[in-house]
């Protein structure tokens, strides 16, 4: 196998992670997310200067993940007490807000990045090698499809999808429709601070770029393309849209131009993206 | 004048009005009675053509109008007063009545006719730089049917008029409803829960269950007979309890 | 200092309120988010300068650029909107981010990534406010050209028939039909309106900064819509009020506290004002 196309799947796998994470908020609990690539990033640094400093690497990459999920739920705290249409513009305004942090802060190396970041470390030996890493992210996916759908199908599952049909129905139902929207995000951005962790630590490098709203909105043509709500349509839309800009290299001008005409002409003929099956406006309800 | 042929409607997959006929003549009031949920509403909806995806005829005069849109609708004559009356709460009285008025052309006979409902109904009159959404309910509904009127319809379909009224302002808002049909010759198609006032109004009926027509016939026919006195005027309980 | 910062602000926030006149008037009648607003206005900037520099005619130019404006807006009523009308609102909101994706990588393929300058020089004299603050005939012209523009909508809107049935719409559309109103109608001249507002705004801005390129769209163009969620999503003067909180908090903000996170203080603002009053400053239920 190929080192690029090694590579490549290391991508995917990270990827999936990130865009099932957001699938959560999106597609199990009908919430409007547009800054999912901060917590990504949040991971990411997170993970990486807790390593720098002396960290071993299981334990910055367990707690990137739980700080992440914790700013997760500061985000929520404020974001869900304005009705869900603003929640859009709050989420965007959060993602723009820490990429400017990113930008601006010393500790984060500003706008030229963090260099020099530790690769992982299993059993006191680096991981260089690219199909060991990929064992491990595929691992790690592995571990959270099982968990997400356990989840789909638990309680809470249930209760999301109430919630996403129609919330004020799901409030009459005696559901706390604020705490089970901030758990949505919770997890969500656990799972997304654990893919940022991950990439972090591949390249060794990252900066802001990476985490921008270009790549919010990226990782929700992810969802949307693959499907909202299903889990298979995510990791789907990941590996799409991970491959699409390798296959188009050359015509990488007009990469944009394509993206934003796929999303158009998604939402106008197949708004369930492929992996959906049932019509979106029955999954969804009639809101409110 | 009206007629409505072998109407079909669906919600989705849900089959709401299924395979129903009816018709008004010229100077007519034709009620439309059932319970909950029968699909009265529906065929309205149908008729004035908010409800779409129909099948069946639906004709006014000798005009198709089944698959015209609702601006075309109103321009050929039909005017509808939508259950909840659903004013323009946030503009006056005034601009209501106006904005009824709006696919017609002739501007001066329109100020006349605003004039007209103000006379008709002078609480409109006197509140007419009041917003809407700030009137009583009674208001309301001379309101709506006086915005409905401003389109000069030959037939005024009416949806549940008394929904939330008490029932002196019931009265009243029938009397009016009598009047525009008696002396303003338009024919009148009335949706009503409380089927005792809408047969002491209307000259026929029809009775409406899960979207089917189950009885027709004169008012007073169908106010004597048994099911419907059992089911819809509340008498003859005694008899069925026993 | 203060003065001379606030002043600045208005003049921004002048702006930011056409702009954000445009997303509450489209979200008022049609329940949607057009993230592509700020396209709009890059697009009626890009006209106004091309045709410009090709005939040094500038009320051409003008109406060039308004033209380009309306002519991308009422393309993307038809094309992104319209087929979705009556869906979820997470559908359109999806399409209008791609419209918007779309159209400024567009923009970026047709016009080249470098700024461009105005091809007409500006030498505005500066005039003294109170002695404390400066203010130049430039400023001053953007902020007559945007009021006199708002005054006008909101003179058209509850004056004239076709507005009043814009408002009609807005609030029952389905009673707005059995009025005899063309819903369809309704939404195009809506956003033609808006359309023409964030034109004027693109060249306003493009004049202002001297600098036009693709991407200058999308930033102003979500301060707008936080401008207009500020305001009360949905009331014209709430656009307009929030529009000169948002640039006005802007500049104060930049000023006074840090000026690497400008952009941060619109959307801070956003949130603050949301959590105090969640409908707005001037938003009513809906």
């Amino acid at each position: 196998m190929s080192v690029y196309f090694l590579h490549v799947l290391i991508l995917v796998a990270i990827y999936g992670i990130l865009a099932l994470s957001l699938n959560i908020i999106v597609g199990f609990a009908g919430l409007v997310s547009l800054g999912h690539a901060a917590f990504f990033g949040i991971g990411a640094y997170l993970s990486g200067l807790l390593m720098i400093s002396g960290l071993g690497f299981i334990e910055a990459f367990i707690l990137s993940g739980v700080i992440t999920a914790i700013l997760g739920l500061f985000l929520a705290l404020p974001a869900l007490r304005v009705k869900d249409d603003y929640l859009a513009i709050v989420t965007l305004g959060f993602g723009i807000i820490v990429t400017l942090v990113f930008m601006n802060l010393d500790v984060t190396g500003g706008p030229d990045g963090l260099v020099g970041i530790p690769p992982v470390m299993l059993l006191g030996k680096p991981l260089y090698s690219k199909p060991g890493f990929l064992a491990l992210t595929v691992g790690i996916l592995s571990i959270m499809i099982a968990t997400v759908y356990t989840l789909k199908q638990s309680m809470i599952g249930r209760a999301w999808a109430a919630i996403r049909d129609n919330d004020v129905t799901a409030m009459f139902m005696g559901i706390n429709i604020y705490t089970y929207k901030a758990l949505a995000f919770i997890t969500s951005s656990f799972w997304a601070g654990l893919a940022g962790s991950l990439y972090a630590h591949y390249t060794a490098y990252i900066n802001p770029h990476t985490f921008s709203m270009h790549t919010s909105i990226k990782v929700l043509a992810m969802v949307v393309l693959g499907g909202i709500g299903s889990i298979t349509g995510s990791l789907l839309g990941a590996a799409l849209l991970v491959l699409l800009p390798e296959v188009l290299r050359p015509l990488a001008d007009y990469q944009d131009i394509f993206y934003g005409a796929l999303l158009v002409l998604l939402m106008v003929f197949r708004p369930q993206g492929i992996m959906g099956r049932v019509k979106i406006t029955e999954m969804f309800g009639r809101g409110r | 004048m009206l007629q409505v042929r072998n109407l079909h409607t669906y919600y989705g997959h849900i089959h709401a009005v299924k395979g129903v006929s009816l018709h008004v003549k010229p100077g007519e009031i034709v009620a439309l009675i059932g319970g909950n949920g029968a699909g009265k509403s529906t065929i309205l909806k149908a008729i004035s053509g908010i409800v779409r995806g129909a099948s069946g005829d639906i004709i006014l005069g000798d005009e198709q109008i089944t698959h015209l849109s609702s601006e075309r609708i109103l321009k050929n004559g039909i005017g509808h007063v939508p259950e909840g009356r659903r004013l323009f709460r946030g503009l006056s009285v005034r601009d209501n009545l106006m904005l009824g008025a709006y696919s017609r052309r002739d501007r001066a006979r329109v100020r006349s006719d605003v004039g007209e409902m103000e006379s008709l109904f002078p609480i409109l009159g006197q509140r007419k730089r009041q917003l809407a959404g700030t009137l009583s309910g009674g208001e309301q509904q001379m309101l709506a049917i006086a915005r409905a009127l401003m389109a000069r319809p030959k037939v005024l379909l009416l949806d549940e008029p008394s929904m939330g009224l008490a029932p002196i302002i019931t009265s009243q808002i029938y009397e009016q409803i009598r009047h525009l049909n008696r002396d303003e010759g338009i024919s009148i198609l009335l949706v009503e829960q409380n089927a005792r006032l809408a047969l002491n109004l209307a000259h026929r009926g029809y009775v409406i269950e899960t979207g089917r027509i189950v009885m027709e016939g004169q008012s007073h026919e169908l106010k004597q007979s048994n099911e419907i006195q059992r089911a819809y005027l509340g008498k003859g309980y005694r008899e069925v309890w026993e | 200092m203060f003065l001379q910062q606030l002043v600045n602000g208005l003049v921004v926030g002048s702006v930011y309120a056409l702009v954000a006149l445009g997303y509450t008037m489209i979200y008022g009648i049609l329940g949607i988010i057009n993230f592509a607003q700020g396209e709009i206005y890059m697009y009626g900037a890009f006209g106004a300068v091309l045709t410009l520099a090709a005939t040094g005619n500038l009320g051409l130019a003008v109406l060039a650029g308004i033209g380009s404006a309306c002519i991308v807006g009422v393309l993307l009523e038809r094309i992104a909107f319209r087929p979705l009308r009556g869906t979820h609102p997470l559908i359109p909101l999806i399409s209008a981010i791609g419209a918007s994706i779309f159209l400024s990588s567009l923009a970026r393929l047709l016009f080249g990534p470098d700024d461009r300058s105005f091809p007409l020089e500006f030498h505005p004299a500066s005039h003294s406010i109170l002695g404390a603050a400066q203010i130049t005939g430039l400023q001053l012209v953007i902020m007559c050209v945007s009021v006199g523009l708002m005054v006008i909508l909101t003179l058209f809107v509850n004056l004239t028939k076709h507005g009043k049935a814009i408002l009609a719409v807005a609030m029952d559309s389905d009673a707005a039909k059995l009025s005899g109103i063309n819903v369809n109608r309704s939404y195009v001249i809506t956003f033609l309106l808006g359309s023409a507002l964030s034109g004027v705004a693109g060249i306003l801005m493009a004049v202002y900064y001297n600098a036009t390129s693709f991407s200058m769209g999308t930033l102003p163009g979500l301060k707008a819509f936080s401008a207009a969620i500020l305001g009360g999503v949905g009331s014209i003067p709430g656009a307009i009020i929030g529009g000169l909180v948002l640039g006005v908090a802007e500049n104060l903000g930049a000023a006074y506290i840090s000026s690497n996170f400008k952009d941060a203080f619109a959307f801070i603002a956003l949130v603050l004002v949301l959590i105090i009053r969640p409908r707005g400053i001037m938003g009513s239920r809906r």
